[in-house]
């Protein structure tokens, strides 16, 4: 039986010649993105859309291309081509004055060794501009929610991975940042600290802003995300709800059924436009 | 939307808060020696003291000998700072290169600063700040004593000192820029091998000095005929538009009363050196996150490495061990030869000691006379030894601390965790046996030693190895450092300092029974042909055995405890 040609589904936006969103409602606009690495094509003619009110999970196997486009949004990474709009700005142009809108927590996330979780935090608040004051008041908030205070006085050297996440989120966090963009979120967190940052997610989409997500934990990314993106091999391969992608895939059920047909269940392409069409043996 | 709050006056001042963020882990980490290895800080102080201590009175010595060459060594003056400013401004360039390298295009700080509202100008001062104090160290330890050396050897006034303080910390700035540099250059156009290519760079360094030592070491040492032969090959580094020369003639201006002089070569330097950190500060800031995604492209280019010559290495160096037995040492090996900063430093050491070996002949002592010859053997194994112990601690030690985080795979092996243990003592003797007694065999050949005292020499070397490397395997089971992967933490905390010291002691034992039999040795006089006095015989076992036994002690500690130790 001959499978059907997938098609990414997109979301219809207005783009102005430059590739910058005319929608007000996109946050994160990447325009026809590709960043290699040597001979290595990690991202290839990536174009995507996130708006602000949104939760958006980057899936994808490993080696895909999804770190590289996280990087690349938030200006660690320069693009080889296209373009990158951050809350309306480029970020080639204008990366400074983005980086205050919005925070990045990297999938191994960096604490100075000989900080407290305390003094790292307060830094972070400083580098952003909060008063001491409110930054005080969210920091106790932060504390409570993800269960803290037991090591946050505590050097940086002594944490787990558990409480070095934690203690990065909640540096992210703590300037109420537009666009929120995270690496796999959970990894190393207890079950509860994991409700704990769903809610804190849906909440800052709730807000009006922008949580950019990538996870391997796909129970995570259909429990929270409002739109799903699936990169393969640097192409997006698939975009859109939950629903959506079922139907794009064909197939009932969970995401996990969703993903591997999506990817071919072996890493390989299954729905790029570009590629050829498969056939079944 | 998002409630954002931003305060404007906080936007500029991120070199503030850099700066604080700085103090604050500085601070933290005094506090955290003080409470926690408050004998080790207080030992590190005591031994930095005694180091000061003995430069300056090697300096000392120096300057007064060479000030007795009369008019000669009036000029010796200057030459001297020109090479001792110039050598310092390789290595403070070299060190602040790979430094800054890690720290503005590394994969942590440098990511989680570039992912701040922060200007790249003032991370990037805050590194060439950073330079500047690591820099300044020098002037601590080596620049401080040379001045006040200088100061005991000659005559000076009062404005020398400051004169002197302001020549040292104008010149550091400018090493420091050329290190900065060096790292953008690699980050921008070479980032695939960074740490490759700075070691690269330093053995040419080191192999262009050796070359260039060995040609002006042709005639004997101590004589006015060889300082003229070396002014004449020295004077090419004497460039007037080198900043050493500046700095020199600066410092020996302030020395010989000309203020004049000296005021106008810190004028130079300091404007120089505050124009090159303009240009390195604004150059880098600019192009900070163009070289940081550069330097990262070259991070996913990694080298595929199919590791066949560290197999037939192993098959070849561990031949006598069972199969499973040597696929266990060759993971250690692997390890070993696949980690740069490892090897490099064990390369340093032992190169080092492979040059002053070859040169020995050119020292300027009668190594004709067995008593001076003897003299010296003993000194060369008191040199080997304490290097080795050194590394066996730095490197040995954490070798079963570093295993903690897969400890569940190394017990599926089909292998008892005693075993584990031999295997690691087996590969570390190897090592240290091979390179150790390398350079003591090219010692005893070079000293022409007589059979028996070579012999002694090599043996006692051996047993010395076998005792090193039994007490670091030992201890380091003994006192495991558990889910720490940097190596230098492991080998700084308690058990590690325990191990340095024990080791220290057992190779002071060691050379107590060299030096008596060496003594012995040198006052017969039959000992020229190279014969042991009976007690010499009687003792030589008990030296090379004591090395044996203090490795089954402390293995015998390490396995009870490994065996039982839960993970």
């Amino acid at each position: 039986m001959r499978r059907e040609r997938v098609r990414p589904v997109q979301l219809r936006s207005d783009r102005r010649d430059d590739g910058r969103p005319a929608s007000r409602d996109v946050s994160v606009g990447l325009s026809n993105v590709s960043k290699s690495y040597g001979d290595k094509r990690a991202v290839i003619d990536l174009s995507l859309e996130l708006r602000y009110g949104e939760i958006f999970a980057f899936l994808g196997p490993n080696g895909a291309g999804k770190t590289t486009t996280l990087k690349m949004t938030t200006g660690l990474l320069r693009a080889d081509t296209g373009r990158v709009w951050v809350c309306g700005e480029d970020m080639a142009q204008r990366g400074r004055r983005i980086k205050q809108q919005i925070a990045y927590v990297p999938d191994q996330p960096f604490l100075y060794d000989k900080l407290t979780g305390r003094e790292f935090i307060r830094f972070a608040w400083d580098v952003y501009g909060v008063p001491p004051e409110l930054g005080e008041q969210r920091l106790a908030e932060l504390i409570e929610r993800l269960d803290m205070e037991a090591f946050l006085d505590q050097l940086a050297e002594s944490y787990s991975h558990g409480m070095k996440q934690k203690v990065a989120l909640a540096a992210a966090m703590i300037h109420a940042p537009r666009v929120l963009v995270v690496d796999e979120p959970i990894v190393g967190l207890d079950p509860r600290t994991i409700r704990v940052i769903k809610t804190i997610f849906r909440e800052i989409a709730d807000g009006g802003g922008t949580v950019f997500m990538c996870t391997h934990t796909l129970d995570v990314a259909e429990a929270v995300a409002d739109r799903i993106g699936i990169i393969n091999e640097g192409r997006l391969s698939a975009l859109g709800t939950l629903a959506e992608l079922r139907a794009l895939a064909s197939a009932e059920g969970r995401l996990e059924d969703v993903f591997l047909h999506l990817t071919d269940g072996d890493g390989k392409a299954n729905g790029d436009a570009g590629a050829p069409e498969r056939g079944r043996a | 939307m998002s409630e954002m709050v931003v305060d404007q006056s906080a936007r500029g001042g991120g070199l503030w808060l850099l700066a604080r963020c700085r103090a604050a882990q500085l601070r933290n980490l005094v506090d955290q020696q003080l409470r926690e290895a408050p004998g080790r800080t207080f030992l590190v102080l005591v031994l930095l003291v005694l180091i000061w201590a003995a430069l300056y009175l090697l300096l000392s010595r120096i300057l007064e000998h060479v000030h007795g060459w009369g008019l000669v060594g009036v000029v010796a003056d200057q030459h001297l700072f020109v090479h001792f400013f110039l050598v310092l401004a390789v290595m403070l360039a070299f060190s602040n290169a790979i430094l800054t390298f890690s720290s503005l295009y590394g994969r942590e700080e440098a990511g989680f600063l570039l992912g701040m509202p922060l200007r790249a100008r003032e991370v990037v001062l805050i590194k060439w700040f950073e330079g500047i104090a690591l820099s300044s160290w020098s002037f601590l330890l080596l620049g401080v004593p040379l001045m006040l050396a200088v100061a005991r050897s000659g005559s000076v006034q009062w404005y020398y000192y400051p004169l002197f303080l302001g020549h040292f910390l104008g010149f550091v700035a400018i090493p420091a820029c050329l290190g900065l540099l060096a790292a953008w250059v690699v980050a921008m156009w070479a980032p695939r091998r960074p740490l490759a290519i700075a070691i690269s760079s330093g053995c040419l360094v080191i192999l262009a000095a050796v070359y260039w030592l060995s040609s002006i070491s042709e005639t004997a040492l101590e004589s006015k005929e060889w300082l003229q032969v070396v002014f004449k090959q020295i004077g090419m580094v004497k460039q007037p538009l080198f900043p050493s020369t500046w700095t020199a003639k600066g410092i020996v201006g302030a020395m010989r009363q000309d203020v004049g002089q000296s005021l106008f070569y810190l004028l130079v330097v300091l404007g120089n050196g505050a124009f090159l950190s303009w240009v390195t500060v604004n150059l880098l800031g600019r192009s900070w996150s163009e070289a940081y995604s550069r330097a990262q492209q070259g991070r996913f280019q990694p080298t595929i490495r199919r590791g066949w010559l560290t197999e037939a290495v192993c098959w070849g160096l561990f031949f006598y061990l069972p199969r499973k037995l040597r696929l266990a040492m060759l993971k250690d090996l692997r390890a070993f030869a696949r980690d740069a900063k490892q090897w490099s430093q064990m390369l340093i050491m032992f190169g080092l000691l492979v040059i002053y070996v070859l040169n020995l002949r050119r020292m300027p002592v009668d190594l004709d006379n067995p008593q001076f010859k003897g003299l010296v053997a003993f000194l060369n194994l008191t040199t080997v030894s304490l290097i080795l112990a050194t590394f066996t601690s730095r490197f040995v030690y954490p070798l079963l601390s570093l295993e903690s985080q897969q400890l569940w795979l190394v017990e599926l092996l089909p292998i008892r965790r005693g075993t584990l243990l031999l295997v690691k003592f087996l590969f570390a003797l190897t090592v240290t046996g091979l390179s150790a007694c390398a350079v003591m065999g090219l010692a005893v050949r070079m000293l022409d030693l007589p059979a028996a005292h070579a012999w002694m020499n090599v043996s006692i070397c051996l047993g010395i190895c076998v005792g090193l490397s039994g007490l670091s395997i030992g201890l380091g089971a003994r006192f495991p450092v558990l889910n720490n992967r940097n190596p230098a933490r492991i080998a700084s905390g308690f058990g590690g300092t325990l191990n340095l010291i024990v080791s220290m002691v057992f190779v002071s034992l060691e050379m107590a029974g060299v030096g008596w039999l060496t003594f012995n040795m040198m006052a017969k006089p039959h000992a020229v042909h190279g014969t042991l006095t009976t007690g010499g015989w009687l003792l030589l076992p008990g030296l090379v055995g004591l090395g044996g036994v203090v490795a089954a002690a402390a293995l015998w500690m390490g396995v009870r405890h490994f065996e039982r130790l839960e993970t």
